[in-house]
């Protein structure tokens, strides 16, 4: 029971690291972000090129990816983001899905659809929990998505940039107003949100494999947990996560593998049920 | 608008859900598929109009990989037959469509690669719920279909299958259980089953239940998963407490890779025996970086590259040197099923569908993978191969006759 309930959390960490910067996404630039799964799936990818043309450890090819993650997401923002964000939410919503379309058949053509690997000369390596048997890559996914967290608090918490980070998902108008540099802040956000998918993809890479649709996949998860969680709330994410990894780990386990993904929408079904708005969510006045 | 976009992308999402659960578990229920096309080199070779051959293969989605090893083998064997003058004189053509392994899409691009590309021959799917879909229009489109990997034994378990125009070159499944049961039933007294959540998943299952029975093998528990299942680990601790002598797993390589490590994590013992392509090259590519996580898996299936017949060797040659990579199970089947298909062409000294089909029931020749006819089910019974992963490297323990 403890190893499925571990199992179930080192899930909804990599899922948190996924859906925190949707939301991220959403709650600040007001884009519905459809290839943010296919961002986690470039940040695995990343890893495996790091590691098999460079020659680097596991560690030194996901400081690679990150940076890459980073430049990838402020490109992300020049040429997908910036043109649509003035524009209806459709529009970013159909860009994005177009992008998310383009980066996992691009990845099919210059990769293959072969599942690769990335090592990290631990992979079978495992540890003792509270009786439970894990993997050290597991426990490393747990230990570094709380870090993570814990430095996105501190900086949208305490920095000036996170401020007015904060500034701009509450009235991006009254920014404007105050002087703050709405496009700075973003591009900062898209950044932001490239690199803890990267993180997220890094993380998993070595547990699961790497391969050009493990984006699709989660991005099916992570709008699940979104909208759980309420769209644009960072604790409503983390909160969704957990609910969602614990229920696929225990239906994995006691009901069938086949039937998980049934037992988290119906779980979503049940909060949209009682909440609407999502689990963190604000109800607002539609006129 | 938060509201109003999460109502909608509720809606939309558990549509996408919808669709999808109900495109794996059920045949022509499924998301329109990507058909596409495309021709392979080596079509030139010969004067004369091109016999089309149509690919109905998986281009996309979480099996791909097998659909690239399927244009590798269909690419080697119409190379060489183009190269030595064609088929009649005439040179062979490859289009391909996107299949995706689901039914939907495959019957799509079963009509794509009939009414667009006009093909006198079909040959794929690579997964039998696609197949078993494809076979049901068959009578309609009135092309002959060869099938080479798919294992569901429903697809020839009646006489003239898709109306006959339907044929499967490789051992299925109820012939292989019926030796590999007995394999498994000789070490083991409990089995635990996992298979991949399709036809072909659900078909080994009730292949092996059915025989473990008189062999009073008990089936302590059957799991399934869909392709490209990223995590097992849950599944695996609860079947660690079941304890059982052995896991059957009826999957494919790229889903083996994660589940074999994820097995030594939770540092299980079972025995591991498997069907599918597990105990293949592409499987020993996956886990190089630590191949002692395949060993001792012991694998039934209808191709290995150690079968000691001339052209199974000279094939494993050609593959190497014309793909930098050793030969794959489903890159060596299409291979032998273009094969196949030259040789009907030849016997019934005609290449349009009908002179196909007939060449196909008619065909009698010695191939790499044993002597190569077909019986009234449209069933041809080659070698059946019996495979160990043994110090990193696959033995072949012994090659099986499977002609009644």
């Amino acid at each position: 029971m403890i190893e499925i309930a571990l199992i179930g959390l080192t899930l909804a960490a990599a899922y948190a690291l996924v859906a925190a910067g949707l939301t991220l996404v959403f709650g600040i630039l007001r884009v519905v972000n459809f290839a943010h799964g296919e961002i986690f799936m470039l940040g695995a990818f990343s890893v495996y090129l790091a590691q098999a043309h460079l020659g680097l450890s596991y560690l030194a090819a996901s400081a690679v990816a990150l940076v890459a993650m980073a430049l990838f997401g402020l490109l992300m923002y020049a040429l997908v983001i910036r043109p649509v964000i003035q524009r209806p939410w459709q529009s970013g919503l159909i860009a994005t899905l177009a992008l998310s379309v383009f980066l996992a058949n691009g990845a099919v053509f210059v990769f293959g659809s072969v599942p690769r690997r990335v090592s990290t000369g631990y992979d079978t390596a495992t540890v003792e929990i509270l009786g439970a048997v894990l993997s050290y890559q597991r426990v490393l996914i747990l230990v570094v998505a709380v870090a993570v967290f814990l430095l996105l608090f501190g900086f949208v918490q305490y920095t000036k940039t996170g401020k007015a980070m904060r500034a701009a998902a509450q009235n991006p108008d009254a920014c404007i107003v105050f002087g703050i540099n709405l496009q700075y802040v973003t591009a900062v956000t898209m950044v932001l949100a490239a690199v803890m998918a990267g993180v997220a993809g890094a993380l998993v890479a070595p547990v699961f494999s790497v391969w050009p649709h493990m984006g699709m996949q989660m991005t099916l998860k992570a709008f699940a947990i979104v909208i759980m969680g309420g769209f644009g709330r960072i604790q409503g994410a983390i909160v969704a996560a957990l609910i969602v990894g614990l229920v696929e780990s225990f239906t994995a386990a006691y009901v069938s593998l086949a039937f998980k993904d049934v037992f988290v929408f119906a779980a979503l079904v049940v909060v949209l049920l009682v909440r609407p708005e999502g689990l963190f969510g604000q109800k607002e006045r539609v006129s | 608008m938060t509201r109003k976009i999460t109502r909608w992308l509720a809606t939309t999402t558990t549509l996408i859900v919808a669709f999808s659960l109900a495109a794996c578990g059920s045949v022509g229920s499924s998301a329109s598929p990507d058909a596409t096309s495309g021709s392979t080199p080596g079509a030139s070779a010969t004067p004369g109009e091109p016999i089309r051959i149509g690919l109905n293969i998986p281009m996309s989605g979480a099996v791909s990989y097998l659909g690239e090893d399927f244009i590798q083998g269909v690419t080697l064997a119409v190379e060489e037959i183009n190269d030595a003058g064609g088929v009649l004189g005439r040179p062979l053509e490859v289009v391909t469509a996107d299949g995706e392994c689901a039914p939907q899409p495959a019957v799509t691009a079963a009509r794509h690669l009939a009414d667009v590309e006009e093909v006198d021959v079909m040959m794929g799917q690579v997964c039998s719920s696609a197949g078993l879909a494809v076979m049901e229009i068959l009578p309609e489109l009135q092309i002959p279909n060869l099938t080479v990997v798919m294992t569901n034994p429903a697809i020839t378990g009646e006489p003239s299958p898709g109306g006959g125009w339907m044929f499967r070159l490789n051992v299925n499944d109820g012939i292989m259980a019926d030796t590999f049961a007995s394999v498994i039933a000789e070490q083991a007294d409990s089995v635990a089953i996992f298979g991949a959540n399709d036809d072909f998943g659900r078909g080994v299952s009730e292949a092996y239940a059915s025989r473990f029975e008189p062999l009073n093998v008990t089936v302590t528990s059957t799991e399934y998963f869909e392709h490209g299942e990223p995590d097992y680990r849950a599944v695996l601790s609860r079947v660690k407490e079941d304890d059982p002598d052995a896991l059957l797993l009826a999957m494919e390589y790229g889903d083996a890779d994660i589940f074999m490590r994820q097995f030594h994590e939770l540092d299980m013992t079972q025995l591991v025996f498997a069907r599918g392509s597990v105990v293949v090259g592409e499987f020993l590519e996956l886990i190089a970086d630590d191949c002692s996580v395949g060993e001792g898996i012991k694998e039934a299936g209808m191709w290995n590259s150690s079968i000691d017949t001339p052209q199974n060797q000279a094939l494993n040659e050609a593959y190497r040197e014309r793909w930098d990579r050793e030969s794959t199970l489903v890159g060596a089947m299409s291979y032998y099923g273009v094969h196949t298909i030259a040789e009907a062409i030849r016997t019934s000294g005609q290449a349009d569908p009908e002179g196909i089909r007939d060449g196909l029931a008619a065909v009698g020749f010695e191939s790499g993978i044993g002597q190569v006819d077909f019986d009234d089910h449209n069933q041809a019974h080659p070698l059946m191969a019996i495979s160990t992963i043994t110090d990193c490297e696959i033995v072949l323990d012994s090659t099986v006759e499977t002609a009644p």
